[in-house]
């Protein structure tokens, strides 16, 4: 009897194989470790926002031959944990890679992924002027960046990610909190988001 | 009639990072009940002919750097973990020694550099052009202003070797990982916790194996012996064929045995699972270099007429009674005891398999006996619950059980498999 092809399975059987991995020690390794003390510390504004325009501008970059594809993030503020932006504020962050003037792709292991920055929501640690005037980047490069998620409970929460100076999921709220602690010097009032009509949500 | 299949590896494209391990979970398990978290991403493509050649410029200037040999020693053995030890077919090739101190992802020479600029928290970063999910060209880059490269690192010293081996993973297109003893985690501390990447773990395996196929040859299954059992399962059955490797996977239909041994490549033992159903089911196994199966191959026969029991009874405690005979059986089950009080308060019986449970009008000692059928396959567990009530005194409780044999015959027509009877313990 002939059987199925399940291609699926051969890319999981590594997997299916192994045991499950939960324990320390950390390996790995673009980043030095950091914590999210030194993230909040680091950080010159720290802001929830969402993304609301991408561009892609070709300029030259250190130590780069010729001209880099960089991603520039219009940043609306949604709310402000660090620095002087306040609601409503544009911010944009810019980081190398993209798409080059002949259609191939440049990535950089150290940036983070725009289209993550797209889906929803962010929680950004920015590092200001880091490109020019104006021109933030996010502070320490892809470890500066988290989405943030309304749960069907109505709870809002920070997703973390694992390796990353936020590595677990948070509510927002109490990060909130646990960042003005590290850095109390940084307090905005909150502010709720708007909705996509602009209407303060409820 | 047996068939062969071999299954050619997937491949993702693109820069997507999505991970993986929701899917590895959901469909994992379908197949197996092992515990599951792959968590490895892909970052930029893959390699045309899977394998990508790389230039070195051993230029570290830090003191527990090395010399150039050394660094270059470094640097080739963190390709070749990837290539000895990742278990696909990708391969790493060294070119030989450049003087690049830049990136430039087009010019066709692939090269790993130390740059005396800062990184900040970035230690490395890997540069890649890709085109339709083909890399064109990577370059990689170690920054050493602010952070001390060593071949044998210390405290406040990072390893040239693990670091590598991180970002050329990179380089063959993968992104980060979020399982904590993989190569591919985002970071890193200095000293061991970075000497400790040098060994690429099961999740980047995993990752390379995804993105190139493993480089195992396909398994062949020439025999299932004996190729018959009872439909509960749990016979130790020998499977022999050729690429048998440890960590295959084999089911029977659609349900996985559990590997007891794998001898060499040719000769494996597992224990039967349950089934589904009486009757020959095919037989698979499943290595990283493919699946084969045969059809047909074992065959569950009628269990035979027993009941087990599981644990001790006492007060608050369960105990389980297994019942196996003919499929769909109507099995009728009574308790009693012979001294003490005369009538016995609280006793309960839970079908685990949500069975219809009836009283029939037919006393069995001191309690009317209940019914309910067995399984498709001849089974049916029952679980007992001692009640907790002092005033009782248990002694010399039994169970008796009858399985009804045919259909339409009446319960004086059972056949008693068990008068089993136990002591409860207070």
């Amino acid at each position: 009897m002939l059987r199925t092809i399940r291609p699926l399975l051969l890319a999981l059987l590594p997997a299916l194989a192994m045991p499950c991995i939960l324990a320390p020690p950390l390996h790995g390794g673009c980043f030095e470790e950091v914590s999210l003390d030194t993230l909040a510390r680091d950080a010159g504004q720290i802001v929830v926002g969402r993304v609301r325009k991408v561009t892609t501008v070709m300029e030259e970059a250190p130590g780069v031959e010729g001209l880099v594809p960089f991603q520039e993030i219009e940043i609306k503020v949604f709310e402000s944990w660090k620095g002087d932006l306040v609601f409503g504020d544009r911010v944009t962050l810019r980081f190398p890679g993209g798409t080059l003037p002949d259609g191939s792709m440049l990535t950089v292991s150290t940036s983070p992924a725009t289209e993550d920055l797209l889906d929803g929501p962010q929680l950004l640690f920015i590092q200001e002027d880091c490109f020019g005037p104006g021109l933030h980047g996010l502070c320490h490069k892809a470890l500066g960046s988290y989405s943030v998620e309304r749960r069907p409970d109505g709870t809002v929460v920070v997703q973390g990610q694992e390796g990353h100076p936020v590595a677990r999921t948070h509510d927002l709220r109490e990060l909130r909190e646990r960042v003005s602690e590290i850095v109390p010097e940084a307090t905005q009032p909150p502010r709720e988001p708007r909705d996509r009509n602009g209407g303060e949500r409820k | 009639m047996r068939t062969l299949n071999l299954i050619p590896p997937k491949r993702r494209s693109g820069t997507g990072r999505r991970i993986l391990t929701a899917a590895a979970v959901i469909l994992g398990a379908l197949v197996t009940s092992t515990s599951v978290l792959e968590a490895y991403s892909t970052f930029c493509g893959v390699h045309p002919g899977d394998q990508s050649t790389y230039y070195i410029n051993p230029n570290f200037m830090d003191a527990g750097a090395g010399n150039t040999a050394q660094q270059i020693a470094a640097l080739q053995a963190a390709a070749d973990e990837w290539t000895s030890n990742g278990g696909s077919q990708f391969q790493w090739i060294y070119n030989g020694q450049s003087g690049k101190t830049s990136i430039s992802t087009g010019d066709g020479q692939n090269v790993i550099y130390a740059d005396p600029g800062n990184g900040g928290s970035t230690l490395a970063e890997t540069w890649c052009s890709s085109s339709g999910g083909t890399i064109v060209g990577w370059d990689m880059r170690f920054w050493e202003g602010d952070h001390n490269w060593s071949i044998s690192p210390g405290s406040g010293e990072f390893d040239i070797e693990g670091v590598a081996v991180h970002e050329l993973g990179h380089a063959l297109g993968l992104g980060h990982s979020s399982v904590s003893n993989a190569s591919m985690y985002p970071s890193t501390s200095s000293g061991q916790g970075s000497i400790n990447i040098r060994s690429i773990e099961n999740d980047d395996k995993a990752g390379v194996v995804f993105l190139y196929g493993s480089s195992l040859g396909p398994p062949m299954l020439t025999s299932v012996s004996p190729g018959n059992g009872y439909a509960r399962g749990g016979e130790t059955i020998t499977l022999t064929g050729t690429d048998f490797t440890a960590g295959m996977s084999v089911s029977f239909g659609e349900n996985s045995a559990t590997v007891l041994n794998v001898s060499g490549s040719t000769q494996c033992t597992v224990r039967a699972p349950k089934a589904d159903a009486l009757g020959a089911v095919d037989v698979s196994v499943q290595t990283q270099g493919g699946m084969d199966s045969l059809a047909s191959a074992y065959t569950y026969d009628q269990n035979p007429l027993s009941v087990s029991f599981t644990g001790t009874p006492r007060v608050n405690k369960v105990f389980q009674v297994v019942v196996y005979g003919p499929p769909n059986a109507e099995y009728v089950v009574a308790i009693g005891q012979t001294e003490g009080p005369a009538t016995i308060k609280g006793l309960e019986f839970c079908f685990a398999r949500d069975a219809t449970l009836e009283v029939v009008g037919k006393s069995f000692g001191n309690r009317p006996p209940t019914t309910a059928n067995l399984d498709a396959t001849g089974e049916i567990s029952l679980s007992y619950t001692v009640p907790d009530d002092q005033s009782l005194v248990f002694e010399n409780l039994y169970l008796q059980g009858a399985v009804n044999t045919g259909p339409g015959r009446a319960i004086d027509d059972f056949v008693v498999t068990n008068c089993v009877t136990v002591t409860v313990f207070p």
